[in-house]
């Protein structure tokens, strides 16, 4: 006979740990925002220890520039404790929401910058900037589970899907711009875009599985 | 599909950030109103969150926190520091002070409106308001004050005009004495570089003359060519000159014996007085030198046969007593000054055997002289040898070390 100390109980496997870690993951940053809209400087040290890197990670790639991304990095989170009574857990994660925060931002740099020519070369470089980055970046950080399971989808889309997804969402390139590079129409590029995000969404769902 | 397929892509539009405003407000609108949408934007959303933890991950250096820190101290600071100010005022008398004097202003305002004719204007210029209409006193003061005490502020900006007009002036006079002082200093230095440069380079040729007649004036120019004799003489003078010879010990002790080279050096040393020649030498020397000038032909004598180094302002002359122009036993004479000035002996020598080399240090720099050049014949006879200009004037020489 089994008695309570005898036993095993066994904890949820993968797929279901995964999501109520990630479930938990949510509570707790979302939690966090919450504490930062009610004024506690301890709950956005926190979130900063928690999701700065990514964030940082997300600034480096697209900017490209350790300076600036640092620069961007401390707006991010200026406006994080600005805005965190704005935020609104139905619409979409604290992860979202943050990321989204730190692209704007970022987004605003690029396009500080000089003018950027769409052409066909251009879309090239840039392209070949990215790739160089993900070289190198994998040599120098450690990397968990999960951003090496989004790195590996990212890498496993096709290669022009790929391309005009992280054009678009990293350099901030429009599907017009695009469009124009690659010599393609506007709408197949809007289509390869939008299915370039489901595809990702699913591939980290099936993951997950 | 089509309305699909445009929400879809107005969603990815969303996501990515490409709406416009307005756009994005109605799009927000809608997702307000469907659970559908909401769930394609989270979907997307999450897609996009998979792009950005693709990247690289890096952390970020100590300093982006502590930036983040003060930033967020520094946007809660100044609504504090405001509220405490009012408080602080609030607390303070001042808002009691401000009280009293807004109530001061009212009833000076309310008892000049008593007044018909400054109604339309309560706070007006005296000028404006004749005397005897009943204006009120405290206004007036107040104006009279007001008008006072910027008088006197105009009137202390004019006298700090004023003042600083004045220092500004005697500046400017200062630094134009000043500008006129260094200009004449400029010029003062320039002309004494000039003339150092004249100088210098007068005393740094090396010039070769001839004891030329009185009637040449004394310029020494002339193309003769001296012996081979004279030319080692004046040679042997320049390389003593530079040092290359080093006198022999008879020079030193003051002699001018002949040394090893065969020509005998005399130099005529400095005198600290005058030697004026006797009054009948100095006649027989001007009638000498009136006479070789009035002389159709110069002196043979004069005209080839003595050269004259003149080398770093010093005055060397070589004599040849074989040629014949100052015979062995013949006493020359060195004479500076004019037949106006008078003449002085400067120095003399007796002619020995060998060719000798008379040389002058000239003891100042300044403009430069005749050297009239006498002899005393064995016989007696008084001669002038000849003329030549001098770099420099030459003071008195004591005769010295005269060849016996």
């Amino acid at each position: 006979m089994e008695t309570a100390e005898n036993q095993t109980v066994d904890l949820p496997s993968g797929s279901l740990r995964e999501e109520l870690h990630d479930v938990m993951e949510v509570r707790e940053d979302a939690r966090l925002l919450t504490g930062i809209a009610e004024g506690d400087q301890r709950a956005l040290s926190a979130l900063y220890r928690r999701r700065g890197s990514l964030i940082y990670s997300l600034l480096v790639r697209m900017l490209v520039n350790e300076m600036e991304a640092q620069e961007v990095m401390q707006d991010t989170f200026v406006q994080v404790w600005r805005r965190a009574h704005k935020f609104d857990v139905s619409r979409s994660s604290p992860m979202s929401w943050m990321f989204m925060i730190a692209r704007g931002l970022a987004l605003d740099r690029l396009r500080a910058r000089s003018r950027r020519s769409a052409t066909h070369a251009a879309f090239e470089r840039e392209v070949a900037s990215l790739e160089v980055e993900e070289i190198n970046g994998s040599r120098q950080t450690e990397r968990d589970e999960l951003a090496v399971a989004c790195a590996t989808a990212l890498n496993g889309l096709p290669e022009e899907q790929g391309r005009a997804l992280q054009l678009a969402f990293l350099r901030g390139w429009t599907h017009e711009e695009i469009a124009g590079a690659v010599g393609e129409p506007l709408g197949t590029i809007k289509a390869r875009i939008r299915r370039g995000l489901l595809a990702l969404r699913k591939t980290l769902k099936d993951h997950h599985d | 599909m089509t309305n699909l397929h445009s929400l879809e892509d107005e969603a990815t539009l969303y996501v990515l950030g490409r709406m416009t405003e307005v756009e994005r407000a109605e799009f927000e609108a809608s997702l307000a109103e469907s659970a559908e949408l909401r769930t394609l934007v989270r979907e997307l959303e999450e897609g996009a969150v998979a792009i950005a933890m693709a990247s690289p991950q890096r952390r970020a250096p100590q300093r982006v926190w502590a930036g983040i820190e003060k930033a967020i101290a520094e946007e809660a600071k100044p609504r504090v520091m405001k509220s405490s100010f009012w408080m602080a005022w609030l607390r303070s008398g001042w808002a009691a002070t401000t009280a009293c004097l807004i109530g001061w202003l009212l009833y000076a305002v309310l008892m000049e409106s008593g007044s018909p004719k400054m109604a339309s204007n309560p706070i007006a210029s005296e000028i404006n308001v004749p005397r005897g209409e009943g204006v009120s006193d405290a206004v007036r003061t107040e104006t009279k004050v007001a008008k006072s005490s910027s008088e006197i502020s105009s009137n202390i900006d004019r006298g700090a005009l004023l003042t600083n007009l004045q220092a500004t002036t005697r500046e400017n006079s200062a630094l134009r004495f000043r500008k006129a002082q260094l200009e004449k200093e400029v010029t003062h230095l320039s002309q004494v570089v000039t003339q150092q440069q004249v100088l210098l380079s007068e005393s740094s040729r090396l010039k070769v003359l001839q004891l030329g007649p009185a009637s040449a004036g004394g310029l020494g120019a002339t193309n003769a060519i001296p012996s081979p004799e004279l030319q080692r003489a004046l040679l042997l003078a320049m390389a003593r000159e530079l040092g290359w010879l080093q006198p022999d010990e008879h020079e030193k002790s003051g002699s001018t014996l002949t040394n090893q080279t065969g020509v005998e050096f005399v130099d005529l040393h400095p005198n600290t007085n005058e030697t004026k020649a006797p009054f009948s030498q100095q006649m027989q020397l001007t009638q000498e030198l009136i006479d070789s000038e009035n002389s159709a032909s110069p002196s043979n004598i004069a005209e080839s046969e003595i050269p004259v180094l003149v080398m770093d302002g010093k005055t060397m002359i070589a004599f040849d007593p074989s040629n014949g122009a100052v015979p062995t036993g013949s006493e020359v004479g060195f004479w500076t000054g004019t037949t106006a000035e008078g003449f002085h002996l400067v120095g003399s020598t007796t002619m020995g055997s060998s060719t000798t080399v008379v040389g002058f240090q000239p003891m100042s720099l300044g403009s430069g002289g005749t050297l009239t050049v006498t002899f005393h014949g064995p016989s007696g006879s008084f001669n002038v040898l000849g003329q030549v200009p001098l770099p420099v004037t030459l003071v008195p020489l004591e005769p010295q070390n005269t060849v016996p």
